[in-house]
């Protein structure tokens, strides 16, 4: 068990910093583009979420690698993937044919992209299970 | 012979403006935009009411961007095809953009009736339209029409609309019909 966490831990890891690297090795226009085409945020914070989110997710992502704070950071992965998701399934839903903006460009949004990013979700939400686990222990021991 | 050579740009864009043909601009424009649309998309609709005219004036009209227009039909369309034979057909007696213009912005209309004959023989003159089921009769129409479903098919693209911009050698394929950030993207390749 602690080896599949290990493992998903650091391939989870992986994928925030490869969606990074996606992200900052080309114009953040073209990434603030790609998240202005979900309709959802005014200008002023597109232009703030597409300047910022990438350098976030390099954070988390070697955070994530090295097992650093990992209560923290895996409850964060879970709570920024579950709103990637929603997000994504919410513009699915009404039809809108767009780009994911998950790994750079040219990914419209479809089953398989909706089906990988519930997977990373799902692991996300694990790892942050496990993690708060021993405390949760260590609460019942006490009470 | 400078100032010769200097005004062949100029005669590419007044030839290709006034033509209202499936090109626009300069081709030896810096940045060249690839336009994919299917005419009963209504993304595709606002983008060409709006981001388009904006791209036209601020880029094309002023030899910076070369827009290159491809009018596909997507499967869950049934008359984009229909739509897209007419533009083409259009193209040809240089009326593409009087066309393009009614069809978007009559979208819901003939996209629920499959009027498009019937739209565009609103807008255009008889003898026009005359000339225009002449040339969709032809074969050359149709095989115009497939090779911008096969440019599509080669860039992967299943969305409408999607604008591919080409600088340097690099593309940049996009989905985002709204001007903010593309105006500022397309200065920045300009700059680079």
């Amino acid at each position: 068990m602690r080896w599949l966490l290990l493992s998903l831990r650091i391939v989870l890891g992986a994928v925030f910093v490869y969606a990074a690297y996606t992200k900052l090795s080309q114009s953040w226009l073209l990434f603030a583009m790609a998240i202005n085409a979900y309709k959802v945020l005014p200008t002023w914070a597109v232009e703030v979420v597409a300047r910022t989110l990438p350098w976030f997710e390099l954070l988390l992502g070697i955070l994530l690698v090295a097992g650093v704070w990992l209560r923290y950071t895996t409850a964060i992965a879970a709570a920024l993937l579950s709103v990637f998701f929603v997000m994504m399934l919410r513009s699915y839903g009404l039809g809108m044919e767009i780009d994911c903006g998950c790994f750079g460009l040219g990914e419209p949004i479809s089953p398989k992209t909706l089906t990988r990013d519930g997977l990373l979700l799902a692991g996300a939400f694990a790892l942050t299970w496990f993690s708060w686990r021993p405390l949760r222990r260590l609460a019942r021991a006490t009470a | 012979m400078r100032k010769f050579l200097r005004s062949i740009p100029v005669l590419f864009l007044a030839t290709t403006v006034l033509l209202g043909g499936k090109f626009e601009g300069v081709p030896t424009a810096p940045v060249k935009i690839d336009l994919y649309t299917d005419f009963q998309c209504p993304g595709c609709r606002e983008l060409h009411m709006g981001t388009l005219q904006f791209i036209k004036n601020d880029f094309v009209k002023t030899g910076k961007a070369y827009l290159t227009y491809h009018d596909i039909a997507l499967p869950q369309h049934p008359y984009a095809r229909t739509a897209a034979l007419y533009a083409l057909a259009a193209q040809q007696i240089g009326k593409y953009d009087e066309v393009a213009d009614i069809l978007f912005a009559r979208q819901r209309e003939w996209g629920n009736n499959g009027k498009v004959d019937a739209t565009i023989a609103e807008k255009l003159s008889p003898a026009d339209m005359t000339k225009i089921r002449a040339l969709i009769a032809d074969q050359k129409i149709a095989a115009q029409f497939e090779a911008d479903q096969s440019a599509a098919l080669k860039e992967n693209l299943t969305q409408t609309p999607t604008i591919v911009f080409h600088h340097k050698l690099k593309r940049y394929p996009v989905t985002d019909g709204d001007y903010t950030f593309m105006k500022r993207f397309i200065t920045e390749l300009l700059t680079k």
